[in-house]
């Protein structure tokens, strides 16, 4: 039984750091789409007898009709590809979902209980999944539930395990809660699970993770994940990366460079041949005589939707511990503010403004 | 710190020249083109180094460069030896073109301090000075625009002190760095205020109004989903409809088939029975069966006699015959109008017994005419009043004060009288002793004189006044009692004269008697008067009653008055209960003759019955024996009658039907064949099974069931499924409308985002940029306030020396760093308002001051001059001069000059180990 798995693809996701109104957002929505698309066609080349999507698939607060459309009619030319989504709390399952007012295609399965259901996958393999039907407090598909049949019994649903919830950060509730243990004391062979944008090959359960970063810092491979389910229960997995595009972390060292020219330059060409959307963080040694702010960066003809750019610590060319010495006001001025309990991020903005602006510098906006 | 030489390794036009100095006052003149600039630049360089800097080179060292670098050699070197306050003799080499290696050694004991000098990427010999190159040129580098700056306007002398103290460079001062970031807020930040359009204000309206597209998109994306919730509970009611529809439609079909098949087989069937026609079929005779049924049925309804209990009709007209035919005529109880009457009757004659008893006693009144009781008393009262009090005895009182009264006022008259003829004489006596020329005398006499008429004019009468005052007091008391008197007399004659006029006597007692007895007399007359006119009413009210009594015994206007109303009364209630008792045995009688009526009509009832029951079980017997059924039990008889009739029936029935479904059969049949309909109906058999296979059959069976009207229930369902289609399609439109403008949720929150991080970044920005500020300007006031006593003692332990004893203090102001000087006479000048010469002689010090304040406690700074004394005069120079050669004595001067003037005044006063001059000569360049 071979298996294609995803989750977390969150369509219509809002893209905060690419601003409002930017080709940037749009191109990344686009991008979502693109996955999807992807996925599907791997399931095709890859053979597989079913495509399962543990859970948000779509953002129900934000979802547009034309993304019902596009599910539609991707899933329609799918077909027969069997396909079975477990809704999860961004894309719940409710009267207004797309799930429940979109005419699904044959071969489309939405798991509409909060209670696992089974779905007969093969002779001797069993499919049990279950949907979120409320945004927030959907208790553990794992309590109580036992497997009534014998074969292999595998599950798809949206929930955290309990014991990975502290690494997937301080931002990340638990939505149906269940730990490991209870996967096979309900004796299912493996559980197919959404909801961490991480991605995680433990012994009884796969955390497909996000295929398409929706945001910076998401590093890993990501991709859909290829489940070959044997008749002994035992399961081999593979990744295969589907997203078209890429969120790049390019660290951009400005040390050296005398103009703003030579920065840009330099951008340029750390920028080139990349795809999707890239953050530089600007960092290093600059030089007194440049002036530098985040429009100067702005504006560079690359391939990217979108590239955002974020100050570091980008440390003036200046010897502080010598000017704290002068014995006047810039000396006083350093020492004190060296000397003051400001953030170090606040204490080098302030160093900045008052120093720029004792050069007689114009440029105090300062990043 | 103190150069001992620098050498140009090849530097400018220089090619291995050292130049000596001396760490006192050094004067290097030379005429244009003799190498003054490039030994200035050299000594900078060598002790400070050029910065490391990758890329593109600035302008600034470009222009170095170009104005430095040997042209027609490979190399560019130069160095310096140093010699340090701590006695350390520094060498500082710097091959300005390999990369800038630099070294930095001691010339004794050989040791590195490159790393301790180490300021943008190579060695920089100011840092031992706590300067860095940039520093050392604003501080120990002074150029002839200084100078001149100076001249021109003193602000300019202390905005440059500012400068120096703000950064000790050429820069800003920290004033202006402050006006800078007040600036830089006002313009790039603004306040938050509602009526400013600057960026922060327009940051939070930015975000505000994002927060309301938020909310708006959230609303419209709610709206929105409840349209679709909406539409899909209509689009699966309209399913459930057209499901319902399709599965009653598919019922009646099966219906339909199954009644056709049916029929279809009965058809068969009747027609093997009855050999495909109907003539064969007629109804039989039934006479007997209706003989039957009618004997049955009679037998069954036979009555049963009535069961008769209680007296039977003979007796009852026994009872009867005593009683009254006819109710007697008249009143059976007594009127409650008659008795009402009768009764108040009797009350108001008991009232008038009672008021009889109660007549008041009467009383003769005493004559006494027109009067009342009431002047009676009055007359009494006057003439019993006393007569009042006599004023004799007050009249003799009046005579003895009035004797005392005269003979006070002859007494002072007389004392007045002596005392006026003493004053007189001793007056005269005076006149003559003033005209005797005795002139004490005279004004003795004199004013004894005057004192005696003094004393006759003040002479005391107080007892005559008061005196006067009793008499009149007196006087008056016995004038009003003579009134009182007066008028009491008159008003005793009046009384007594009413007295006899009315023929009573004078007595006040009698007359008080006689006043009481008249006020009683006149309280019993109107006592009898009220008792006789209730006595009235109380027989008219009688009267009344009477009337009213006889009236209701219908004798009104002719009632016998002097009847006895008691009597008649009871006579009355007599009449009435015998006419009660009569009356209740006349309709005794009439219940009676009605029960003799029904009980005769039971009677005969009774044996109507027994005759008809006896009849039936004949009839019943002998049918019963036509039908083969025998026995004399009737209950068996009738059952078994009862069974051939229900078999004889069944029969009937069985051909009645066949009957009936034969023509039925040929009327459906429609004058087709068999075979035709077979056909119709496997048709209608398999469209049925094409409708049913839709649903599970037993849905469909069910239905069939509990829906007796399925074609009503399908007009029921059309109807309703025509309403919810029409709903889903206005639902489907509003949701299509609601589509082309909703807006995109995910857009809206991007534009929040967008907006939170630049109001984020402003207000940090604004935080930034206000602690900088505050941080500036205290550091500002701090180091003004520690500068400007530094700069007063240093300023002021050499102004005199080169003020020539001018000036002798300076003051420079915490604030604005204003300096002001102080002379001779006490007063204190700005500086701006001095000399130039003064003005630059100050200039001069101050900027020593300022290298000694900002430079590293127990180093010296050595000050390079370039042509300070460019555009000076003679004396102006000469005073900058020796200026300079005071300033010596404590660190080292090197100046530069191409002036004769300054050649000329070095040739006269420098010399020895402190100073030198040094002349280049333009033959000494290697051209």
């Amino acid at each position: 039984m071979k298996l294609v798995v995803f989750s977390d693809l969150h369509l219509d996701a809002a893209f905060a750091w690419a601003g409002h109104g930017s080709q940037a957002a749009r191109s990344r929505r686009e991008a979502l789409r693109s996955t999807l698309r992807r996925i599907l066609d791997l399931a095709w080349a890859e053979r597989a007898d079913a495509v399962l999507c543990a859970g948000d698939l779509y953002e129900h607060e934000r979802y547009t009709p034309d993304t019902a459309a596009f599910l539609r009619a991707c899933f329609d030319k799918a077909y027969p590809l069997r396909i079975f989504i477990s809704p999860g709390n961004h894309d719940y399952y409710g009267p207004d979902s797309i799930y429940s007012t979109v005419g699904w295609s044959p071969n489309v399965r939405v798991f509409s209980e909060s209670r696992l259901e089974p779905v007969t996958l093969d002779h001797g393999f069993t499919l049990w999944g279950a949907a979120h039907k409320t945004p927030a407090g959907t208790p553990g598909f794992l309590q109580g539930f036992k497997v009534d049949r014998g074969g292999v019994n595998i599950a798809l649903f949206h929930g955290s395990e309990l014991g990975s919830l502290p690494d997937q950060g301080a931002g990340k509730s638990a939505h149906a809660p269940f730990r490991e243990h209870e996967i096979q004391k309900s004796g299912l062979s493996h559980a197919f699970v959404g909801h961490y944008h991480s991605p995680k090959d433990a012994a009884l359960h796969t955390y497909p993770g996000n295929p398409d970063p929706l945001s910076f810092g998401e590093t890993g491979p990501r991709g859909a994940v290829i489940a070959t389910i044997l008749e002994s229960g035992s399961i081999e997995r593979s990744r295969r990366r589907v997203a078209a595009t890429q969120l790049h972390e390019v660290t951009l060292d400005v040390s050296g460079c005398s103009t703003r020219q030579e920065i840009r330059d330099l951008l340029a060409g750390r920028l080139a041949n990349l795809r999707g959307a890239s953050r530089v963080l600007v960092q290093g040694e600059l030089a007194r005589e440049v002036d530098l702010s985040e429009s100067d960066l702005l504006g560079i003809p690359t391939d990217l939707d979108a590239y955002l750019i974020q100050f570091g610590r980008l440390e003036p060319a200046r010897d502080l511990p010598s000017l704290a010495s002068e014995p006047t006001v810039r000396g006083r001025f350093v020492k004190d503010v060296l000397a003051s309990e400001l953030a170090e991020e606040e204490r080098r903005r302030v160093l900045a403004v008052g120093l720029r602006a004792l050069e007689g510098r114009n440029d105090l906006g300062v990043c | 710190m103190r150069f001992e030489s620098v050498f140009a390794h090849a530097f400018g036009p220089f090619s291995g020249q050292t130049l000596e100095l001396t760490p006192g006052f050094n004067v290097i003149w030379g005429l244009n083109e003799s190498g003054k600039s490039s030994w200035h630049a050299a000594l900078f360089i060598a002790l400070c180094g050029r910065p490391r800097r990758k890329g593109k080179p600035s302008r600034e060292d470009e222009e170095f460069e170009y104005k430095h670098r040997p042209w027609d050699r490979p190399e560019w070197r130069v160095s310096a030896i140093v010699r340090l306050e701590d006695k350390r003799r520094i060498e500082l080499s710097h091959d300005l073109l390999n990369g800038f290696e630099s070294s930095v050694v001691d010339v004794d004991l050989g040791r590195d301090y490159r790393n301790e000098i180490l300021c943008e990427g190579s060695p920089d010999g100011s840092a031992w000075l706590g300067l860095d190159r940039r520093s050392f040129v604003a501080t120990a580098c002074v150029n002839q625009t200084d100078l001149l700056g100076v001249t021109r306007s003193a602000a300019l002398l202390q905005e440059q002190l500012q400068r120096a103290a703000a950064t000790s460079t050429s820069q800003s001062t920290a004033a202006q760095a402050l006006a800078r970031i007040d600036e830089f807020l006002s313009e790039h930040i603004g306040s938050n205020r509602k009526n400013t359009a600057k960026p922060l204000r327009h940051a939070i309206d930015r975000l505000e109004a994002a927060q309301e597209s938020v909310r708006l998109a959230h609303r419209d994306h709610a709206q929105y989903l409840e349209l679709v919730a909406t539409a899909n509970d209509l689009r699966r009611k309209t399913e459930d409809l057209e499901r319902r529809l399709q599965m009653a439609s598919a019922a009646v079909s099966v219906r339909e088939a199954e009644e056709w098949s049916a029929r279809l087989g009965e058809a068969i069937k009747i027609s093997r029975n009855l050999s495909g026609s109907s003539r064969n079929v007629e109804p039989g005779d039934n006479k007997l069966e209706q003989e039957v049924a009618s004997a049955l049925q009679a037998w069954r309804q036979r009555p049963a006699p009535p069961k008769l209990d209680g007296a039977n009709s003979d007796e009852l007209k026994l009872l009867i015959a005593p009683l009254p035919a006819d109710p007697p005529k008249g009143d059976l109880e007594p009127r409650p109008e008659t008795e009402d009457a009768f009764g108040a009757f009797e009350s108001i004659g008991r009232e008038i017994s009672f008021h009889e008893n109660a007549r008041p006693a009467g009383t003769d009144a005493p004559n006494i005419a027109q009067s009342s009781s009431d002047e009676l008393r009055t007359l009494a009262a006057t003439i019993s009043k006393a007569r009042p009090m006599a004023a004799s005895s007050l009249e003799e009182q009046a005579r003895s004060v009035a004797a005392d009264r005269n003979r006070l006022s002859r007494k002072t008259r007389n004392r007045r009288f002596f005392l006026i003829v003493f004053g007189g004489l001793f007056a005269v006596l005076g006149a003559g002793l003033f005209g005797a020329g005795v002139l004490p005398a005279a004004l003795g006499s004199g004013a004894i004189g005057a004192l005696f008429l003094l004393i006759a004019v003040m002479l005391p009468t107080g007892a005559l006044k008061q005196t006067t005052a009793q008499l009149a007091s007196l006087e008056q008391e016995i004038g009003r009692l003579k009134s009182e008197a007066d008028s009491w007399t008159a008003v005793q004659d009046q009384a007594r004269a009413r007295l006899r006029v009315l023929g009573l006597t004078d007595d006040p007692a009698k007359l008080r008697e006689i006043a009481d007895a008249v006020a009683i007399a006149e309280r019993n007359r109107v006592d009898i008067q009220r008792w006789r006119t209730r006595r009235n009413e109380l027989a008219k009210q009688q009267s009344a009653a009477a009337s009213a009594f006889w009236a209701s015994l219908g004798m009104t206007g002719n009632n016998p008055r002097q009847a006895d109303l008691a009597a008649e009364v009871h006579r009355y209630r007599d009449d009435c209960r015998r006419r009660w008792v009569a009356a209740h045995q006349a309709n005794r009688r009439k219940e009676l003759e009605e029960q003799l009526r029904i009980r005769i009509q039971l009677e005969q009832t009774a044996a109507d019955a027994s005759e008809r029951a006896r009849t039936a079980d004949q009839n019943l017997i002998g049918v019963a024996s036509r039908c083969g059924i025998n026995g004399n039990d009737l209950r068996e008889a009738a059952a078994g009658l009862q069974r051939w009739l229900d078999q004889q029936g069944k029969e009937r029935d069985r051909l009645q039907r066949d009957i009936q479904k034969w023509r039925a059969l040929q009327s459906t049949l429609g004058g087709v064949s068999i075979e035709e309909f077979e056909r119709e109906a496997n048709a209608k058999a398999k469209k049925a099974k094409e409708m049913a296979a839709k649903f599970r059959l037993e849905e469909v069976r069910s239905l069939m069931t509990s829906e007796p009207d399925l074609a009503g229930s399908i007009a029921s369902l059309q109807k309703d499924l025509t309403g919810a289609s029409a709903d889903l399609a206005v639902a489907l439109g509003r949701i299509s409308e609601r589509e082309r403008t909703l807006p995109s949720v995910a857009e809206a929150e991007e534009e929040l985002e967008a907006a939170r991080l630049e109001r984020d970044r402003l207000e940090r920005l604004k935080q930034t940029l206000e602690t900088a500020r505050s941080f500036l300007e205290r550091a500002q006031e701090e180091v003004h306030r520690s500068i400007a006593p530094a700069l007063r003692e240093a300023v002021g332990r050499r102004l005199p020396d080169v003020t020539a004893g001018r000036y002798w203090d300076v003051r420079v102001d915490p604030e604005s760093l204003a300096i002001q000087v102080c002379g001779a006479n006490g007063k204190w000048r700005d500086a701006g308002a001095l000399s130039h010469g003064t003005a630059e002689q100050i200039f001069l010090l101050l900027r020593v001051a300022l290298a000694e304040q900002l430079v590293r406690p127990g180093e010296v700074c050595p000050l390079l001059l370039d042509d300070i004394t460019v555009h000076s005069d003679l004396e102006r120079t000469q005073a900058i001069l020796a200026c300079l050669q005071a300033i010596s004595r404590d660190r080292q001067v090197i100046l530069f000059s191409q002036q004769e003037s300054v050649l000329a005044w070095a040739s006269q006063n420098l010399g020895g180990p402190q100073s030198r001059l040094i002349k280049l000569d333009s033959a000494d360049i290697g051209v």
